[in-house]
């Protein structure tokens, strides 16, 4: 018998020991789940941690058929679409660019938890940067769902027609800014140049094994951001009163910033955020497009899942940029769309 | 090393999230406890996905074993057919696996109710000015007759306040009791949610009640009266405990 099979267990060792943990292990389980179990149910009986369980458990089930649609579709990506072919597809010209990211949001509508594994895997083919960023930060705001969930949301005001124009116009234009902003930051100081792409061919029966390892892997990834991310904001939901946030004041830029803080702790899906805006009755229509077009922007979740996505010197620059521009230019927006209305 | 050829094996921590998360997702659906969480169309889009994430578990189940037969050993980092498989060191795949059991042990032991009076207070119910909006946002709530009432939602009940006329109406929700109200008032409180329970927007209807003090928090009700147009109140002639509904919100 050579030393590599004595070293090496049998499979009926394997399970035999198996059987014996098991056996071992479920003795005292039997005593002690029990007991874990009553006192998690005494923890989430109080009213704040049911809250704090309900929002987190709600935001999972509501955004992981999303995040795992947005897995399929970026490991498929992955696995048939050569770099070489997205490279001659990425429009050569800086305008055109910039002109062609927010429009894939019109062709390919997706929200902003399905977007996300998307835009990771278009970045690590060889996507510039500034363009994918675009993509990622326009798509959930100009998808026509959403815009036609806010003209719904809004269809009781004077100003309906506007709300979902407006928010789709500023969205654009912020993420452009966001994407120039980008621009400059790298011209200054260069990135290290990404490995060349290496070539996806995979033919047979392992295509569909490929796809299904990449969607596991990026589903978990993914997945695991969005669960810290939920989290931080389920606590936040139990334990920040939405009525904090809003009695801020109501004054111009105050009101605004009340409400984005609001969009970024709610974590709300962009489709359903235009109903809960609105029936801010108190507030300014620039403060509830402040609250629409930040949110699907930038929100607990979302910025624990470009954690996961984006290199860190990029997210930075994007929270540093996105906040102020929206509050300024949703002011500027409101302001001229009240003196015209 | 392992063969280029081969197709990439997955790993249990891999495996495992899918089969968890997928299965806790078909359980609820199947308990009925969606609709504390989703709304019904979300529940299905969610189950729909869970059966993909279950499916995804058995073919991945599959290649796995498949794999164990041909592969020697494991190897922690290869290239196969040209790209890059995405790699994570054991430890973090462990971790972030692991982490997937935390959503699964707090829905589990969280209570079969929907969202609680606390959440209304903190989402501004009792605040006319947001009833009046939510309200104002849909159509009148058609009304059935009931015991002599037109019975309706609670949000049929907010829009009848604003009616000139008084209304005889009923309606069901859970009770707010809070120690600065009258002895003789509670709110009426059913929330409404587009998407989710985060999205989730408390209507609250006031209900002037003789015995309101016997009521308690989070109790669920039918409540029959008329409306006082002019106090914007539902004056309520009986106020009947009842269970909780299988879908708690509108």
């Amino acid at each position: 018998m050579s030393v590599g099979t004595t070293q090496r267990m049998s499979r009926g060792d394997k399970i035999k020991i198996a059987l014996l943990v098991a056996l071992v292990a479920a003795v005292p389980a039997w005593l002690v789940l029990p007991w874990v179990q009553r006192c998690l149910e005494d923890f989430f009986s109080e009213a704040r941690a049911q809250v704090f369980g309900q929002v987190l458990i709600a935001i999972l089930l509501e955004a992981f058929p999303f995040v795992l649609a947005g897995a399929i579709l970026s490991a498929v990506i992955e696995v048939l679409v050569p770099a070489e072919k997205l490279a001659r597809l990425i429009p050569k010209s800086l305008p055109a660019r910039l002109a062609v990211a927010p429009l894939l949001g019109l062709i390919f509508p997706v929200c902003e938890c399905g977007v996300v594994p998307v835009v990771r895997r278009l970045i690590k083919k060889g996507l510039p940067l500034e363009m994918a960023v675009v993509y990622l930060l326009t798509a959930p705001i100009v998808n026509p769902i959403v815009l036609a969930s806010t003209a719904l949301a809004f269809s009781r005001t004077r100003l309906w027609w506007m709300m979902p124009a407006a928010r789709a116009g500023l969205g654009i234009v912020v993420a452009v800014a966001v994407g120039l902003v980008l621009l400059v930051a790298q011209r200054r100081h260069p990135a290290p140049a990404a490995p060349a792409a290496p070539p996806s061919p995979c033919g047979g029966e392992s295509v569909l094994v490929h796809i299904l390892h990449h969607t596991a892997d990026d589903f978990l990834l993914l997945g695991g951001f969005l669960l810290f991310g939920s989290l931080i904001a389920a606590a936040a939901q139990a334990f920040v009163p939405r009525t904090i946030l809003v009695s801020i004041g109501q004054k111009p830029f105050v009101a605004s910033a009340g409400m984005m803080a609001l969009a970024f702790v709610l974590n709300l899906c962009s489709e359903a955020d235009a109903f809960v805006a609105a029936s801010f009755v108190q507030f300014t229509f620039a403060s509830k497009l402040a609250f629409l077009v930040l949110g699907p922007m930038l929100d607990i979740k979302l910025v624990a899942m470009y954690l996961g996505a984006l290199p860190r010197r990029i997210l930075v620059i994007v929270l540093l940029v996105v906040p102020p521009l929206v509050l300024v230019l949703s002011e500027l927006v409101g302001r001229i769309l009240e003196v015209a209305g | 090393m392992s063969d280029p050829n081969q197709p990439p094996r997955l790993s249990w921590w891999e495996l495992w999230p899918m089969l968890g998360w997928g299965a806790f997702v078909a359980y609820l659906y199947a308990k009925g406890r969606m609709t504390l969480f989703l709304r019904p169309l979300y529940g299905h889009l969610a189950v729909g996905a869970a059966a993909v994430l279950l499916l995804c578990f058995v073919c991945g189940w599959f290649v796995r074993r498949r794999s164990l037969k041909r592969e020697a050993e494991d190897a922690a980092e290869h290239v196969h057919n040209g790209h890059a498989c995405a790699d994570a060191s054991n430890a973090w795949r462990a971790v972030r696996s692991l982490a997937f059991l935390v959503p699964i042990v707090v829905g589990l032991a969280l209570p079969e109710r929907g969202l609680n009076a606390l959440a209304a207070l903190q989402r501004g119910a009792g605040d006319p000015a947001m009833l009046a909006e939510l309200a104002a946002q849909q159509q009148l709530a058609e009304a059935r007759e009931e015991q002599g009432y037109g019975w309706t939602t609670v949000l049929g009940v907010a829009q009848r306040l604003s009616l000139p006329e008084p209304q005889k109406v009923g309606a069901l929700g859970f009770v707010i009791r809070d120690a600065k109200m009258p002895a003789d008032r509670f709110l009426l409180v059913r929330f409404s949610i587009t998407c989710c329970a985060a999205d989730a927007s408390p209507m609250a209807v006031p209900v002037r009640w003789r015995d309101a003090a016997t009521l308690e928090n989070n109790q669920w009700v039918k409540v029959f009266g008329e409306t006082d147009p002019e106090a914007k109140v539902l004056v309520a002639d009986k106020v009947e405990p009842t269970r909780e509904p299988a879908n708690p919100y509108m």
